[in-house]
């Protein structure tokens, strides 16, 4: 019987010590010991600089793209079918990235909220909030012009908003001009920024000059909905623009020829290898006696086998392939977000339809500077000839009535393949350059992407019945 | 520049400590000599708790060497887990005559792993049994033996395994679904976080599974024939599950009480001995069951439940639908439901099915499934046994199936070179008698297999009746007088084999070798182990 009583003595004691609420709370607070509840806005710019670039700019989107404006036949698996035009309407086709985008889109969120002038717990944090502000308008572009219709005013509320609604698509770009606007003013008024920052390093300055440059390209993409005031918008923001090449947004931190933390590209054609050359590109290429040839397009045993756009065999290794992301040139080059060479591109553009005759020296740099790019970031010096290029393949080219389509095509072959997401704005809103894919005439041309998996299953009520080869984006040319 | 530097090293120290205190006091009491009664009361403390130690290393420099040391990039991690419950519990018995017997429990639990304010719950359960076999009439005679009704009511309680108060923030990182690496932090020596996608609702409360069983145990001629029979009727009240969220919510997962299951059931033993002779006898059992399960409705904002997979297929359980159901792209289909061709003649898709909408395509719970065992025993020292399995009906997304197809290995792809039509219909009714294949349309086949049907998970829904004999064995003990000058008191040898033979309405593989048998209960294959046959001897000496 002692030995009874000497138990009830211990069970009494567990039901005081052990099991009381807070010693429970407790224990269930000490499980998320190894993960923090707080954290500051400073240590969530990391991440979101770095998913912005390599989830949004650097993966499936651009792998899309890239096939969809035929820089690249898909000669193999899914790119294959997107290049077949097999297959593009399944909701899961781009669901991993619609989920990652407003990932990243809640990590700007949280910044935002957290920096919250009025009642944030740090409203002095006006740097952070502006790289915040400047990336959620960077992916919120990119979601709208990918998707349409997305949800944004009623998104990143969690369990308290299981469903959001869907937001009309003409009412988000005044919503990302507003952004930049603000993150322009939040970074103006902040002497440093205490994050750490992969992109500039901490350079206020070039951060602005980014933001300046990222109005430009949106205030451009309206030129069929505003007409020339969508140009001379792209031309105001520009004047505060980049200026040089080396305030370039570009995503710098691949460790080279290993894995993890290569560029995407490169993990891409080592691990899939779906993409080839296509017939469009080249063929864009050789009429113009483009230098950028052998830099751009590997030879296949001795020549140049571009695949035939939306006709090609499927096969790995049966044509000739991208320079940039195949056998190890590209490993360690950048993710560009936004780079001098394409704002020279929208100043040449924006002059051209504002009717100022400078906009052939615009053009001009921008060759030069494309062509620098890429001959400094894949091979340590720029390609040389574009100034004899411009002059003898094509000025003769900027005759009357064919100045755009020249305008755009040099853009297209400037972008080629790592901005390729903005190709394929820019084709969507220009038809330029003409795309040759035949499955286009009989299948359709994917003017944006099927909406995702887990909006159709979670929030089917909000998600609008959209075909992606019939309904274009709100801003697209006729 | 030769291949990239690759390879990666994990290794994990798990610490597991348990801690666990267990008392009970059981008292008796007899009212009269045939009304009895006893009861039980006790409580239970377990707390649990785990950590992880892990180190990470990539980027191998000398093949063959698996050491961490090799490896130039390096990062450790500590995780911990920790949970506490504290039960009390108590039941209490009577039974009258050896005829009547009534029992009711209850159990108070408090678990921490539940928001403070619904943390403790409590659930009862009563049954009663009546052996009416003992009733005057009825008892003392050899045809019925045995006889008893039963019937029962219970609920069972149950937390959430994990819970979180407030979201957490963990490490970033990049990724693509085609990649194998992606980005890992540490990158330029920084580490990036971001809030986890996982939330929990400050709202949950547990879980309660309420059933109802009656049933009969019968047994006649001195328990020469047994028939058991249950039916049971159960209804899982707000059922704890991680509900997949709209990506525009910011986040993935949602834990919270996501709705209301219920399944029935009948399940049947029926035992006999036919022959019971000195030198012969004879044993059948035979089993039988048949569960439907049902989602009857799902929280409020809750479409389904995600059970496991991949974006597509996966295993749902959806408010309506039997549970667990496959989900996956399906064919295009008219109003009738027969499959639509493709008549756009300069697709290579002409002439072969299409991949229509993400739906219901199988449901993965069989009619019925059936056991029979039979054992005869021989001269008392030989007996040999015999295990076969029917199920009947379910249905399998076969992954391995559809990999086999697309790579041309199986045999169903071995013909590349006849011309076929694919068994279809035309958007006007008709039959398809668009022809392709042929020495002029060489990829239609490869085109049909990888590129169609391998990215249509409907077209690898198999049905996975099966009828299987499970096990035969053989043993004979070797008689007393010839191991006694041994000094052996028993010796027995015998010869086990299993998973012997198998007819499948499934090609090519075993239904039974499927992934996830947890919550995916057995809907899905993908390249999973394959179940072996087995010969086994045994001996057993016994000294």
């Amino acid at each position: 019987m002692k030995l009874y009583k000497i138990l009830i003595l211990f069970s009494v004691g567990i039901l005081l010590f052990g099991c009381s609420q807070e010693v429970l709370d407790e224990i269930n607070e000490d499980q998320t010991s190894t993960n923090p509840t707080e954290m500051v806005a400073n240590n969530l710019v990391p991440d979101m600089i770095l998913k912005s670039a390599y989830e949004t700019t650097g993966t499936d989107i651009a792998w899309y793209s890239t096939v969809f404006i035929e820089h690249n036949a898909g000669t193999w698996a899914q790119l294959s079918d997107a290049d077949k035009r097999n297959g593009l309407e399944s909701a899961s086709l781009m669901n991993n990235s619609w989920n990652a985008i407003y990932d990243v889109m809640n990590i700007c969120q949280t910044i935002i909220d957290k920096t919250d002038p009025d009642n944030g717990e740090e409203a002095m944090n006006t740097s952070a909030r502006g790289l915040a502000q400047i990336l959620m308008a960077y992916n919120l572009a990119v979601t709208t012009d990918m998707w349409g219709d997305v949800p944004y005013t009623e998104a990143f509320k969690g369990a308290e908003n299981l469903k959001p609604s869907y937001d009309e698509a003409s009412t988000l770009y005044p919503e990302i001009q507003r952004l930049l606007d603000e993150a322009i003013d939040n970074l103006s008024a902040s002497s440093s920024i205490d994050a750490d920052d992969y992109i500039y390093g901490g350079n206020i300055d070039n951060w602005i000059r980014a933001a300046y440059s990222l109005k430009a390209r949106f205030h451009l993409r309206l030129t069929n909905v505003n007409g020339t005031t969508a140009a001379q918008d792209a031309l105001d923001a520009l004047a505060n623009g980049f200026t040089s090449a080396d305030q370039d947004m570009l995503f710098q931190e691949y460790a080279g020829i290993a894995l993890p933390n290569a560029n995407p590209w490169g993990e891409y054609w080592y691990y899939r290898d779906h993409n080839s050359i296509s017939t469009t590109f080249f063929n864009i290429l050789s009429d113009r006696n483009d230098p950028r040839i052998p830099y751009l397009v590997w030879p296949n045993a001795g020549e140049y086998v571009p695949a035939p756009i939306g006709e090609a065999e499927e096969t790995q290794g049966g044509y000739s392939q991208s320079r940039l992301s195949t056998r190890w040139s590209g490993w360690s080059a950048p993710t560009p977000m936004i780079t001098y060479h394409e704002i020279k591109f929208i100043e040449a553009e924006a002059k051209f339809r504002t009717g100022d005759a400078t906009w052939t020296d615009a053009l001009q740099t921008a060759i030069e500077e494309a062509f620098a790019y890429i001959g400094t970031q894949y091979y340590g010096a720029p390609i040389p000839g574009a100034t004899d290029y411009y002059t003898n393949e094509v000025e003769p080219l900027l005759t009357a009535g064919n100045e755009l389509q020249e305008i755009l095509t040099q853009k297209y072959i400037a972008m080629f393949e790592a901005e390729c997401i903005e190709s394929y704005n820019d084709y969507r809103r220009t038809s330029i350059p003409t795309m040759q894919n035949p499955n286009n005439q009989t299948v359709g041309f994917p003017h944006r992407f099927p909406y995702a998996l887990s909006e159709e299953r979670a929030n089917p009520d909000n998600v609008p019945e959209i075909s992606i080869y019939d309904d274009k984006i709100w801003w697209a040319a006729d | 520049m030769g291949s990239p530097v690759v390879g990666r090293l994990h290794r994990v120290w798990p610490a597991n400590n348990n801690r666990s205190g267990h008392q009970c006091r059981n008292l008796q009491h007899d009212f009269t000599q045939d009304f009895r009664g006893s009861l039980l009361l006790g409580n239970e403390f377990n707390d649990n708790a785990s950590e992880y130690y892990t180190s990470y290393g990539s980027n191998f420099s000398t093949p063959g060497w698996n050491d961490l040391d090799n490896t130039s990039v390096q990062n450790s991690e500590y995780d911990n887990y920790q949970r506490r419950t504290i039960g009390f519990f108590g039941e209490a018995s009577v039974e009258w005559m050896d005829m009547l017997f009534l029992t009711g429990t209850g159990r108070y639990d408090i678990i921490s792993s539940m928001p403070s304010d619904n943390r403790g719950f409590f659930y009862p359960s009563v049954s009663l049994g009546f052996v009416f076999t003992e009733l005057g009439a009825l008892s003392g005679q050899n045809i019925l033996s045995f006889g008893k009704l039963r019937a029962s009511y219970a609920e069972v309680g149950q937390a959430a395994s994990t819970y979180r108060p407030e979201p957490i923030f963990v490490t970033g990182g990049g990724g693509s679904g085609f990649l194998s690496y992606g980005m890992e932090y540490p990158v330029n020596d920084i580490t990036g976080y971001k809030l986890s996608s996982i939330l929990y609702d400050p709202k949950l409360t547990p879980q309660n599974t309420r059933t109802i069983e009656f049933g009969a145990d019968l047994r006649f001629f001195n328990n020469r024939l047994r028939v058991d029979y249950s039916y049971f009727d159960q209804t899982a009240e707000d059922q704890i599950f991680g509900v997949p969220m709209a990506g525009s919510t910011g986040y993935s997962t949602f834990y919270t009480n996501a709705g209301e299951m219920y399944s029935k059931g009948h399940e049947i033993i029926f035992n006999v001995s036919p022959i019971q002779l000195n030198s012969f006898g004879w044993d059948i059992s035979v089993n039988f069951s048949s569960i439907k399960n049902e989602v009857v409705e799902l929280a409020e904002g809750v479409e389904d439940i995600f059970l496991g997979g991949y974006v597509t297929p996966n295993i749902r359980a959806s408010a309506g639908d039997a549970y667990p159901a496959i989900y996956g792209e399906k064919f295009v289909r008219d109003d009738q439901g027969r499959i639509l061709v493709n008549e756009n003649s300069s697709s290579p898709g002409y002439g072969l099915p299409m991949i229509g909408e993400f739906g219901l395509i199988g449901e993965v719970t069989p009619d019925f499934t059936m056991g029979l065992g039979n054992t005869f025993t021989l001269f008392g020292n030989l007996t040999l046994s015999a295990q076969l399995d029917w199920k009947q009906g379910g249905e399998m997304y076969s992954g391995s199936n559809r990999l086999m197809n697309l790579y041309g290995s199986s045999a169903k792809t071995e013909d590349r070179e006849t011309p076929f039509v694919y068994n279809g219909y035309k958007s006007d009714g008709s039959k398809n008698d668009i022809e392709r294949g042929g020495p002029d349309d060489q990829g239609a086949y490869q085109y049909l297999y990888s590129n169609i049907l391998g990215s249509l998970p409907e077209s690898n829904i198999h049905e996975t009746s099966f009828l299987k004999l499970r096990n035969v064995s053989v043993s004979y003990s070797i008689p007393q007088k010839i191991i006694a000058p041994l000094m052996l008191e028993k010796a027995q040898i015998g010869l086990v084999m299993r998973n012997l033979l198998l007819w499948s309405t499934l090609k090519n593989f075993d239904p039974e070798t499927s992934q996830g048998q947890g919550n995916m209960q057995g809907g899905m294959d993908y390249m999973s182990l394959p179940q072996t046959t087995n010969y086994g001897f045994n001996i057993n000496l016994t000294f």
